[in-house]
């Protein structure tokens, strides 16, 4: 029974495929281990996602991607973050002098715009994708300033325009406190007076003005809780002034910032998107050139 | 045994004499004050005469130099040694009353010694016309203080508004620094030069009145209309300001403090050559900035001392349009040399009406030679006017005070008005016959 031949099950030797596929994925990570090892960051950054480097940087269309190897460092990823954020940052501190960071965890940069006080906290830097990860906010409160800054305009002008003109009123109200208490004295002597002379036949008459005159006491009674609250009120609004007046400050010194170094915005603006190419082009250089790629 | 009558003439003299010895002392000591160049001997004598009450009832003096003014004389000697310069002392005739003034300075300002009458002693270096008190000085216990607010009252807020400049706020405030430098390094004095100091480690203390709300946002924003920009440091703030000067604003956490956070503030420039106060001084964003915040936080002084930060100010008008010189006058000389001095003008004036009158008759004799002379009459006159300006001086100008034109002696209208342009217009007409007279070689020559 032993020797018929009826079904046999087949299984082809993969043995060659698959230590073909190990001796890549070891050799893959021994490229890796080497190259940071001679601190080549140009050849990590090919390495850990050779599809960008080969269309950016050699110019090939539709490039294969590497993630199969890649996806090999990927939870190392804060370690080469880390690893790599090194010479960027010393990079990016000559190209965008005014940009500081902070390692806040393995690998993460916190990204700050300048050195002046209260400096706005400006997004993060990913060094693994060589990009500037803006805050939203922040930067559509530059993009607009700049806007505004053509037309000779700071960000918070109206609001703060606005406040001042409020402050102004308030302090109005609160100046004219001494027309309102002689007003006062004179309607309640004529109250009085009212109330004395009613008598029998002008009653009705009488009735109706010392409405009157009381309903005048009482928007002066109005005005003067108002007032009451007036000096809480002009020191709230002297605050967010502060806060206003601060905040364009600081855009202000963005924008010199950005000028100084870019001459415009959208200068400023072609070199953050530009800033893979140029930094891998840049450590190529420095090594040497592309060639030994 | 003496009778009754001798007794009493000898106690009669004694009294006197008693008194007499006193002033005597006295004299001596303001004589020894006034010339020794010995400093330890100026600092003995002056304590003496600040601690001497000069209440003679037997013998009157008439006029005496009072405890403030041996101050202000003690003042200027040691300033004299220390070689402290731009300052005058007003030396009015009619008073010993003494006040020091600034050689030059935008703005009317005197200074002088108001004693401290409780039991401390000492005396407040006070600005008159403001009543702000600029330091305390005691000599018994070899001690300055400075007060920092008054000096920021007076030099930083009012001067500034009166348009004094920089220069001559700092030469007020050298002159302060030197003083107290001088009497800390030759008599061992302890000063509190608190806003003067210039010492780059030096961390100014200050008094907080309140806990700060955007104190430094305040100062980032006004630093935004400048060229210098405020940056963030642990616990507060620095800013860099021109010539290699930063200062910083910075607090140290302390349980005991207002808010739990002592603030301080540092001038480094590292060569220890700026205050507190020149910073004020050079950067007006910055003083606007401290005299909003005083209210917030100020630099400390000695608050006990500056419990009353002013003195009651007085007109100083009066003081800046005495006559002044060197020679005490008493009230009925001066009365007198003033009607000497309008009787003078009136006869000036009477001479002037009659050469006047001379004159036009002149012209109209010979009004041919007049149309020669005219270009060199004009050269003349010029000449005139120089020479009236130098017997001008000769004559009435006795001291060798330089304090300005407003301490120039003016006694009254009639002297003022004999001074200088009848004068002139007399003489150089004067000059006019005598050139007449004599040819005309000096108007081309």
């Amino acid at each position: 029974m032993e020797n018929m031949p009826y079904i046999q099950s087949e299984v082809p030797d993969n043995q060659e495929v698959l230590n073909n596929k190990l001796k890549a994925k070891v050799s893959y990570i021994e490229n890796v281990a080497t190259a940071l090892n001679q601190g080549d960051d140009r050849r990590v950054y090919e390495l850990i996602d050779s599809k960008k480097y080969n269309e950016l940087i050699r110019g090939v269309e539709h490039a294969d991607d590497n993630y199969a190897l890649s996806s090999l460092v990927a939870d190392l990823q804060p370690d080469l973050s880390h690893h790599l954020g090194q010479k960027l940052i010393a990079y990016l501190s000559e190209v965008f002098p005014f940009f500081y960071y902070q390692e806040s965890n393995l690998g993460v940069f916190e990204l700050y715009f300048g050195n002046w006080w209260d400096r706005a906290y400006f997004g993060r830097l990913d060094p693994i994708n060589v990009q500037f990860k803006f805050k939203a906010e922040e930067y559509e409160k530059l993009v607009e300033s700049v806007k505004l800054a053509a037309q000779g305009e700071r960000y918070h002008a109206a609001q703060i325009d606005e406040l001042t003109k409020k402050n102004e009123e308030l302090q109005k109200l609160a100046d004219t406190q001494d027309d309102r208490n002689s007003q006062r004295k004179e309607l309640e002597r004529r109250l009085d007076e009212l109330e004395d002379k009613g008598g029998f036949f002008n009653r009705s008459a009488s009735e109706e003005e010392q409405a009157e005159v009381k309903a005048q006491l009482k928007k002066l009674d109005e005005t003067d809780q108002q007032v009451a609250d007036v000096p809480n009120q002009i020191e709230a609004n002297n605050a967010k002034i502060l806060e206003y007046s601060k905040e364009d400050t600081i855009l202000i010194y963005e924008q010199r910032a950005i000028n100084e170094q870019f001459g415009s915005f959208d200068e400023f603006n072609a070199k953050v998107k530009a800033l893979y190419v140029d930094y891998v082009k840049h450590l190529a250089e420095q090594a040497g050139g592309l060639e030994d790629a | 045994m003496p009778n009754q009558l001798q007794q009493r003439v000898s106690n009669y003299v004694d009294l006197l004499n008693n008194d007499i010895v006193e002033i005597q002392n006295n004299l001596n000591d303001t004589q020894t004050l006034a010339e020794s160049n010995d400093p330890e001997t100026l600092h003995t004598t002056a304590e003496r005469m600040i601690q001497r009450q000069m209440n003679p009832a037997w013998v009157q003096v008439p006029r005496q130099y009072s405890a403030a003014d041996d101050y202000l004389i003690a003042m200027d000697r040691f300033m004299q040694l220390a070689g402290v310069v731009g300052y005058s002392i007003l030396l009015p005739v009619d008073t010993e009353a003494v006040t020091l003034v600034m050689t030059d300075l935008n703005t009317p300002a005197a200074f002088a010694f108001e004693t401290n009458n409780d039991q401390n002693g000492g005396a407040f270096f006070t600005e008159l016309s403001t009543g702000e008190r600029l330091f305390y000085w005691s000599l018994e216990r070899k001690q300055i203080l400075f007060n920092a607010r008054g000096i920021v009252d007076l030099l930083v807020d009012r001067f500034s508004k009166k348009n004094v400049t920089v220069n001559q706020n700092r030469v007020i405030a050298a002159m302060l620094t030197e003083f107290g430098r001088y009497m800390e390094r030759v008599f061992g004095y302890k000063v509190d030069f608190n806003i003067l100091e210039t010492l780059d480690d030096y961390h100014y203390d200050l008094i907080q009145h309140a806990e700060p709300k955007g104190m430094l946002d305040k100062l980032f924003v006004l630093s935004g209309e400048t060229n210098y920009f405020l940056q963030g440091m642990p616990n507060g703030a620095a800013i860099m300001l021109g010539d290699q000067t930063e200062v910083r604003i910075f607090f140290i956490n302390d349980a005991n403090a207002l808010g739990a956070q002592r603030w301080h503030f540092q001038v480094v420039d590292g060569r220890d050559q700026y205050s507190w106060l020149d910073v004020l001084f050079n950067y007006d964003f910055i003083a606007k900035w401290y005299l909003d915040e005083q209210k917030t936080m100020e630099i400390a002084y000695d608050e006990l001392v500056f419990a009353v930060q002013k003195s009651r100010p007085v007109d100083i008008q009066s003081i800046f349009t005495a006559q002044q010189g060197l020679m005490p006058m008493m009230p009925q000389d001066i009365e007198a040399e003033k009607a000497k001095a309008a009787a003078a003008a009136q006869a000036e004036q009477d001479r002037l009406a009659q050469v006047e009158a001379e004159k036009e008759a002149q012209a109209k004799a010979d009004a041919q030679a007049e149309a020669d002379r005219t270009t060199e009459a004009d050269d003349a006159e010029q000449d005139d006017a120089d020479e009236a300006a130098v017997t001008r001086e000769v004559t009435t100008d006795e001291g060798e005070f330089e304090v300005g034109a407003e301490a120039q002696p003016v006694a009254d209208d009639a002297e003022e008005a004999a001074e200088t342009p009848n004068e002139t217009k007399t003489k150089s007409f004067d000059e006019e016959i005598q050139e007449a007279l004599s040819s005309s070689n000096n108007s081309e020559g």
